[in-house]
């Protein structure tokens, strides 16, 4: 039977026998690549010259929003996303709505727990922690350790 | 319309041993370094069912030690305390993580998955084998645990006690956190093989309604289960470390523990549920002759089942110390999920009604499964509810909750399944008479052994207590009697099954006239499954209903 | 629906037509399809890397608001220099790995060798810094948990910080190491000629590894690092 030889051809003709599946994709790859890293670079330093400065509440939210834009350059252009099938960005927002779903969830939990203060007038648990001394040093212990010259507050 | 596509079974030749995918390959490399998504199959359905042995042997010792106070049965002195906490604890990681989550995916779901798309194999073969071997090396580590000296924890593990506590839990912690990669790489492979390798003319809306099930599966399996490896990984180093993450006393929080676990092993209980309504869903309508009812609602349910899952996993501790803003939440939407697990209910239902039915023994354990689920499926609602939970958290209740959802879901459907299937798999037929007898004692037995629980529960009776107030002891003993007929009921199942094994090649190629496509080749496959390539040229449940054509 | 049957007994007639391609494995019947499954299938692999380091994440976030300040104390003593060189590091070895994928989709061998061993030894780069970190961290005591002897820490919880600064790294760096076992791997084959246009989809892979692994460094490297 012939058919399925034809089939073959085909497909072969049709895609080259190459995996590129489809012809679009950067038309100047090397070029995007190299504007990414810049844009990357740039970034980091941003990222280390924010942390100089203190804004209170939003210096994690001012640090995230950052590694947030490198984060989506390396995925939308290093890892194709922009460029491939839609099924893949799907996988990741998948993963990341549900890394979401745990995070939120806990913090709605703990944001919202209130602190047992006892009747005695005592402090909350855990207010006066004193870490327990002695859990062992390994590796005959510290070597650039000075003691310190007063007792910690 | 062309259903058979290979050289069909003509009733009343004799058997032929035909070339199959147990005749060729030969020899015992040929298996161990299989690509063949059956041979792999095989191989996970003993490793399961040798897990489900040595679970249930651990039950069946736990319900002897609990058949009276003085823990004397027959003038024997049974477990002691310390030794019956290490075998509930046993019982439970082993039939949790290597017995039951594995079961349907991975031993049935292997055989039959690819062969109902119409495709020669999984998407990824070799990946398939190293889960397997996967499987075994954390199922090995979960040995060594017990022999060194077991873990007495509750399969929960809960912190301050688990990081604390002298037995082998980092052997066991570490066992099933490779045995879990085992999970991921099969749930994997799975979506990958739904999303690319249906057959032509095969869309989503027309692949049987169990590649539905394995698909929200193995959802769950690839999101959930890596939160269980970083949980794992985060005890056994507050064990060798203490690191301050869980334990109170170093300024942790066991609840943050409690956040960790229960966000996969929630998920991980609908891995276990939703694959065993697969089948059921299979079942149904070939006994019944008539076409599912609500496809889609099923469908769809699957997938609602799946994600809101994800959302109600603080329903396990609710007395544990979160805020009251939490709770609420969760129990809220505990109340949700219960919605599309009702929905498959009612559709089940709706296809047997006006069928043409037949009482085989898959049908045996389908109906079964729709009585026991619905009985474990509601109580699990009455635990959701705020006010009855704090009575009845860690009672027998829940234990008799999830023990109907579990055992009489997804182990009934998993024996459902088994038999459907068993002709495909083995070429032979098992023995319909037994299969009934069994299928009748594994009933009754695990309502005998059960439904004194959920009473007991409601009573007072704690879960993993082994010392109980003497008025508990009538139900107690019950409960034992009742582990006996169920072990009957399983070993004579045992027995009929691989006596069957024994016959020659005595199997139709399609005894229940089923319409999937892993019916329409010979019993057992080729190794390529199909001869050629098929085409989905007619839905998966295109019966006819009664009185026409 | 479509009539096409595709005999699986093909594969014998290619060979004999001399077109049986040795990269198409038996159960796809196309390389397109094959190539995006593999696709699919390391995309799923990542969403677990995420859950599994993002509950790495979840649980540092949920500690570091119980005790902020001993977080920030902590901090101090990390080298950030450092920590900035190897951020520097792995955005240069995810540039010269994408460009090994680039290379190999278009047949240019000698390139993608230069790039697959420039992005092995940023990676041996990192793992160095790290060792250096390391070096410096322990014998000043800061171990994690029980193991912590450093005494300037006026909070007491430093050591919960470090327990995470160790955790998170040191499981991060376990995937670079990994993944230059696997990029070793990869070069290997590269040298022997296996990869072209027609068949590219494990440096592809690889490649979509080695980026993940950059991005939890990048989000690492400010929590870890440059906190308030």
């Amino acid at each position: 039977m012939s058919d399925h030889t034809t089939i073959l051809e085909n497909t072969q003709a049709a895609g080259h026998g190459s995996e590129e599946a489809h012809a679009h994709g950067p038309r100047n790859p090397v070029r995007l690549y190299t504007l990414i890293l810049t844009c990357l670079l740039i970034l980091t330093g941003l990222t280390v010259l924010v942390a100089q400065f203190d804004f209170g509440d939003w210096n994690v939210f001012a640090a995230m929003i950052i590694a947030t834009i490198k984060a989506s350059l390396v995925a939308l252009f290093f890892m194709h996303l922009l460029h491939d099938k839609g099924m893949n960005a799907i996988i990741l927002c998948t993963a990341l709505v549900f890394l979401g779903l745990f995070l939120s969830f806990d913090f709605m939990d703990s944001t919202t727990r209130f602190e047992i203060t006892p009747a005695n007038g005592a402090a909350p648990a855990g207010s006066d922690f004193h870490r327990p001394k002695n859990l062992g040093v390994p590796f005959g212990g510290a070597k650039n350790v000075k003691p310190p010259a007063e007792a910690p507050k | 319309m062309a259903d058979v596509i290979s050289a069909p079974f003509h009733a009343g030749t004799t058997p032929v041993e035909r070339r199959n995918y147990l005749t060729e390959p030969k020899g015992l490399w040929s298996w161990l370094a299989t690509v063949d998504h059956k041979r792999i199959g095989i191989m996970y359905l003993i490793s399961v069912m040798a897990f489900f042995l040595v679970g249930g042997i651990f039950a069946l010792l736990i319900r002897l030690s609990l058949f009276d106070p003085s823990h004397m049965i027959f003038g024997h002195k049974m477990l002691d305390a310390e030794t019956y906490n290490k075998v509930f604890t046993m019982h439970g990681v082993i039939m949790v993580f290597l017995f039951i989550i594995p079961s349907i995916p991975a031993a049935l779901g292997n055989f039959v998955l690819p062969m109902m798309l119409g495709a020669k194999d999984v998407a990824f073969p070799r990946l398939n084998l190293a889960s397997f071997y996967i499987y075994w090396t954390g199922a090995a580590l979960a040995m060594v645990a017990i022999v060194t000296g077991g873990v007495d924890t509750g399969w929960t593990f809960y912190t301050p006690y688990s990081t604390s506590t002298q037995t082998s839990v980092a052997w066991m912690a570490m066992g099933i956190f490779i045995a879990g990669f085992s999970s991921i790489f099969t749930g994997l492979n799975f979506i990958a093989t739904i999303h690319k390798l249906r057959a032509p003319g095969m869309g989503w809306f027309d692949m049987p309604l169990f590649c539905w099930g394995m698909y929200a599966t193995a959802l769950m399996q690839v999101l959930a289960t890596p939160v269980l490896a970083i949980t794992l990984l985060l005890m056994t180093i507050e064990r060798l470390f203490r690191i301050g993450i869980f334990d109170a006393s170093l300024g942790g929080d066991p609840v943050l523990f409690q956040h960790f676990f229960w966000f996969y092993s929630h998920p991980a209980v609908y891995i276990m549920i939703v694959p065993g309504m697969a089948i059921v869903s299979e079942i149904i309508p070939v006994f019944s002759r008539k076409t599912i009812f609500g496809y889609r609602m099923i469908a769809f349910s699957s997938i609602g089942i799946a994600l809101i899952g994800f959302l109600v996993w603080g329903h396990h501790m609710f007395v544990a110390g979160q805020s009251q803003t939490a709770v609420v939440v969760f129990s809220f939407l505990t109340f949700i999920v219960a919605i599309p697990s009702a929905i498959k209910v009612w559709n089940w239902l709706a296809t047997m009604y006006h069928g043409s039915i037949s009482l085989e023994t898959p049908m045996l354990y389908a109906i079964s499964f729709i009585l026991l689920f619905a009985i474990g499926g509601l109580t699990g609602v009455f635990l959701g509810a705020l006010s009855l939970d704090v009575h009845l958290t860690d009672t027998y209740f829940v234990v008799a909750h999830f023990h109907y959802v579990m055992m009489g879901g997804t182990v009934v459907a998993f024996l459902g399944g088994l038999h459907y299937w068993w002709p495909k798999i083995t070429g032979r037929m098992y023995n319909e008479r037994l299969g009934q007898i069994a299928a009748a004692l594994v009933f009754i037995g695990f309502n005998a052994t059960f439904f004194p629980q959920f009473i007991m529960g409601g009573q007072g009776m704690p879960r993993r207590y082994y010392n109980y107030l003497p008025q508990f002891q009538p139900m107690h003993a019950f409960s034992t009697v009742g582990s006996w007929i169920i072990g009957a009921g399983l070993f004579l199942t045992l027995g009929y099954l691989l006596a069957s094994l024994r016959k020659p090649y005595d199997a139709p190629d399609n005894p229940w006239g089923g319409k999937t496509m892993e019916w329409q080749t010979q019993s057992p496959p080729l190794t390529e499954n199909f001869e050629v390539q098929p085409v989905a040229t007619h839905g998966p449940y295109d019966f006819f209903p009664v009185g026409t054509h | 629906m479509s009539s096409i049957s595709t005999p699986v007994t093909e594969a014998h007639e290619d060979a004999a037509h001399g077109q049986h391609d040795p990269n198409l494995q038996h159960h796809f019947a196309t390389k397109e399809q094959q190539f995006d499954t593999s696709k699919i299938g390391i995309w799923l692999f990542l969403a677990t890397e995420i859950l599994m380091f993002g509950g790495l994440f979840v649980g540092f976030a949920y500690m570091q608001s119980r005790f902020p300040e001993a977080f920030f104390e902590g901090h101090k003593h990390l080298l950030k220099v450092a920590g900035t060189l190897n951020t520097v590091v792995l955005l240069v070895s995810s540039f010269t790995m994408v460009l090994a994928v680039h290379y190999a989709r278009t047949s240019k061998r000698k390139k993608l060798i230069i790039c697959l061993a420039i992005t092995m030894f940023c990676a041996l780069i990192f793992l160095g810094v790290k060792y250096i970190e390391y070096t410096h961290e322990f014998s000043e005591g800061l171990y994690p948990g029980r193991y912590f002897s450093n005494p300037d820490d006026p909070t007491g919880h430093e050591f919960i910080f470090f327990s995470f600064y160790f955790m998170m790294t040191g499981l991060h760096g376990i995937h670079i190491l990994a993944g230059l076992c696997v990029m070793a791997w990869l070069l290997r084959r590269a040298i022997r000629g296996d990869f072209s246009r027609n068949y590219y989809t494990p440096v592809d892979v690889v490649g979509l590894y080695w980026h993940l692994v950059d991005i939890i460094w990048i989000y690492l490297f400010p929590l870890l690092y440059l906190i308030r």
